[in-house]
């Protein structure tokens, strides 16, 4: 084939552009830390790098979503220890009260102190999260209990808490279900009316026999009664303790989710930076090399010769 | 010793007309579409010195046809790939694609849904629906945009593709009248055969010299744009679907037959940039079909039935300009979760009506096109009002994106909690069963997301660039290919015309010498007759 001028210059110009566009996106490779630039460079890669982004924000998600879990839980668990504790500093108070040998004057105070405990019970019971919602609700925007000292009611839309999503295909409560420790064992009164009734019941001061052994009676009711609000008290807090429990293995796997996406994401993503010093100084070196070809070849000329 | 003088003056009179030919050639070496001259000797007869014949002129029409075909596909390819490239950039772009704010947007339903009764959560969600909607017009102006810059260029190379044609028809004019081969005509034939490969690269125009010199020019159908000597007028109109077109005398000619740079903006306008403002438009009406079902089916925060969060626009529809008939068609979205990913036209032909798809693929429809029966086909629902005549057409557009704006809420009218639950109730069952839909299978029959449906959409359109540039690989290396074989026949080699240089000086100077020598025989003839 005969080889003309025009050929040259196209064909070293074309290998010079070459080398300059991959010298060009070894740069991008190493200024960006990324392996492609757009869809078009790997489409897989891009499909894929989307996906993983998605994953993982999706992760990230369920990530929070375990924390605002958790600190429900935790909260619940520390307001149902203290209405644990109260329960059984009620308990035991009762059962000072059954001693025979109390005088009026310290029924009275056991009573006054047993009705300050109700008082603290129902401040339990209507406890607020930090968004001043209530923490035994449920879904209900209300407190459970209503009214004062003596006219308590408990709120009817009291419901089970909402279900959250913490992980692919899993739920749980965002809270503890409270119904059932709120209500006394027959189901017939809250629990702050049961204890001021018990107060009312301590603060009795009989005369007779007859009297006598209705008060004691009562006051062994009661007993039962606090024994059935302390379990059921103490069934809703595992409810919490199991919930935290499962957050922390959910947090275990769900960090290890973010992780494996993360390094996922790299490996589609992510430059071998290495790699790409290598090919940008290979790049350089043959750009230099076509360079010197281009002015070599522009400088011989059978004109030089001709004299 | 007449003969003498006869034969040198012949050589060096050849001789200097082949110096000029060899000097045309180094200055015209980086002349584009130069072809390079050189002379045929001819010994004169009775044996009497030499003599020039003819210029001959180096090319060859059928290298100089491979390279036209070549620069057009390479032409048509680039405009293409440049384009889907700059499309691809935006759409796959952190900073300008759908990604990131449709992964946000997820986010803040999945926060929504685990903190429903939070007005800030709320208002994080709102705003990222306004920030999804904002981005879904910003791509949508971006291809708009782009269309437009496509259709100008055109209008751009219509303009200069008629001024090679003027000039092209004006040369052959004089090349028709011409009788040899002179300097002069090979500076014509070089000029024509220059307009003809830009009329390739721009217009695809297809041409063919005959073996007595005349010249057929015409589109990729084998209509004529030089008829009698005349440049057919070129232009740009909108056919009857509103699609912009290359016009020949004000008549439209359809884009299969045009080609070249041309032919790239056509395919762009009419099928790339449509299929991705589809697409577009297709992913944002299926984000706001899921919004808008979850709040009509919850309770807002003040115990109401949710109202729509964005404007659902409903498909569009366009009537062909040259529909006979009255005909009226009002069509609605009949079922989001199949919303047609692509234009379908609707043809009535004087006795039934029928869909096809972008591609002509017939398009299964049902009902009977009243109100109460409407059409259904591709998502849509369609009811027909006026009388078609046969042959009339409407083309049905899924949404466009240019109007997709977010309804401005308070964030208390977000409906997390089912519906009929009470004011202020922080039960989330209504915004979870938005999570699990935005989240689970919606579009194509349930099995894609609307993330997915981007990401889908990112990585075909990915795909489609790659080939594209592929594509201009490959029209690249066939037009070098091309190109070296027209230029190894008619390219100037420097060295080959130094070596010329010096063979015909060399043979100058002996003409030269031939002359001088004639004149010392002259010299001593006269000398001898002086004695």
């Amino acid at each position: 084939m005969r080889v003309t001028n025009s050929m040259n210059y196209r064909a070293l110009l074309g290998a010079m552009q070459e080398r300059t566009q991959a010298q060009f996106d070894a740069q991008q490779a190493l200024s960006t830390g990324r392996k492609f630039q757009q869809a078009k460079d790997d489409p897989v890669a891009a499909a894929a790098v989307l996906r993983t982004e998605d994953r993982l924000a999706r992760l990230q998600s369920q990530q929070d979503t375990l924390n605002r879990v958790e600190a429900r839980h935790a909260y619940s668990e520390t307001r149902l220890g203290d209405l644990g504790d109260t329960l059984q500093s009620a308990r035991e108070l009762l059962l000072r009260a059954q001693t025979v040998s109390i005088n009026t004057e310290d029924r009275d105070l056991l009573a006054e102190q047993l009705r300050g405990m109700a008082a603290d019970v129902a401040s339990i019971a209507n406890t607020r999260d930090a968004d001043g919602r209530p923490l035994f609700a449920g879904t209900s925007p209300n407190p459970p209990l209503a009214g004062g000292p003596g006219a308590w009611t408990l709120a009817a839309d009291i419901s089970a808490p909402p279900r959250v999503e913490v992980a692919d295909g899993r739920q749980l409560a965002n809270g503890v279900d409270m119904r059932s420790a709120l209500m006394n064992t027959a189901g017939t009164a809250d629990i702050v009316t049961a204890l001021e009734t018990l107060a009312d019941a301590v603060a009795l001061n009989p005369t007779d026999d007859a009297g006598k052994l209705a008060r004691r009676d009562t006051l062994d009711a009661g007993l039962v009664e606090l024994d059935g609000m302390l379990e059921r008290t103490s069934r809703v807090r595992s409810q919490a303790g199991l919930a935290l429990e499962a957050v922390d293995t959910l947090r275990a796997a769900n960090d290890s989710g973010q992780l494996n996406a993360s390094s996922e994401l790299a490996q589609w993503r992510d430059a071998d930076i290495a790699a790409e010093v290598t090919r940008l100084a290979n790049e350089n070196a043959s750009l230099e090399a076509a360079r010197a070809v281009f002015q070599r070849l522009g400088q011989q000329s059978l004109f030089n010769f001709l004299r | 010793m007449t003969q003498l003088f006869d034969i040198g003056r012949s050589a060096l009179s050849s001789y200097q007309q082949a110096l000029t030919a060899v000097s045309r050639n180094v200055a015209n070496a980086n002349t584009p579409g130069y072809a390079r001259q050189s002379v045929n000797f001819r010994e004169l007869a009775g044996g009497g010195g030499v003599d020039v014949v003819s210029l001959n002129r180096s090319a060859d029409n059928s290298a100089l046809a491979s390279a036209r075909d070549a620069v057009e596909e390479r032409a048509f390819a680039e405009v293409r790939a440049n384009a889907l490239t700059r499309i691809d950039a935006l759409i796959s772009d952190d900073s300008t694609g759908l990604g990131a704010p449709l992964r946000r947007l997820s986010e803040s339903v999945d926060a929504f849904a685990a903190a429903p009764t939070d007005i800030a959560v709320r208002q994080t969600l709102l705003a990222n629906a306004d920030g999804f909607a904002a981005q879904v017009r910003m791509i949508d102006d971006t291809l708009v945009r782009e269309a437009n810059q496509a259709g100008q260029q055109l209008g751009v190379l219509a303009a200069s593709a008629q001024d090679q044609l003027d000039e092209l028809a004006q040369i052959q004019g004089q090349l028709d009248r011409t009788e040899r081969m002179d300097a002069a005509t090979a500076t014509l034939m070089d000029r024509r055969d220059v307009l003809l490969e830009g009329l390739a690269e721009t217009l695809g125009v297809r041409s063919q010299i005959n073996g007595n010199g005349t010249l057929q020019v015409t589109l990729g159908n084998g209509q004529p744009v030089i008829e009698a000597g005349q440049a057919v007028r070129l232009g740009v109109g909108a056919d009857a679907e509103g699609q912009l077109q290359i016009t020949t005398n004000g008549n439209l000619q359809p884009s299969r037959v045009i080609g070249g740079e041309a032919g790239g903006l056509l395919q762009l306008m009419h099928t790339d940039i449509p299929a991705a403002q589809d697409q577009l438009g297709r992913v944002a009406q299926s984000v706001a079909a899921q919004f808008n079902t979850a709040q009509v089916n919850g309770a807002d925060l003040e115990g109401n039935v949710g109202t729509a969060l964005f404007v659902e626009a409903t498909p569009r529809v366009r009537e062909l300009s040259n529909n006979a008939g009255t005909a009226v068609l009002g069509v609605t979205g009949d079922d989001s979760a199949e919303l047609p990913a692509s234009r379908m036209r609707l043809s009535f032909d004087g006795a039934a009506w029928s869909a096809t798809d972008s591609r002509g693929a017939t398009l299964p429809m049902a009902g009977s096109g009243t109100a109460g029966d409407p059409f259904t086909v591709g998502g849509v629902a369609i009811n027909v009002t006026g009388v078609a005549a046969a042959g009339d057409s409407f083309m049905i557009e899924p949404a466009p994106a240019s109007g997709f704006v977010s309804n401005a809420l308070r964030p208390e009218e977000l409906a997390a909690a089912a519906a009929g639950s009470a004011p202020n109730s922080g039960d989330n069952s209504n915004a979870t069963a938005l999570q699990e839909t935005l989240r689970g299978g919606f579009l194509d029959g349930g099995r894609t997301s609307v993330q997915d449906a981007n990401v889908n959409w990112i990585s075909d359109t990915g795909q489609r660039t790659a080939s594209a540039l592929s594509a201009v690989s490959v029209a690249r290396a066939s037009e070098s290919f091309a190109l070296d074989r027209r230029d190894s026949i008619q390219g100037v080699n420097l060295d080959e015309e130094a070596a010329d240089l010096l063979r015909y000086q060399q043979a100058y100077a002996a003409a030269a010498q031939v002359l001088a020598t004639a004149g010392t025989l002259f010299d001593s003839v006269l000398a001898a007759m002086r004695r």
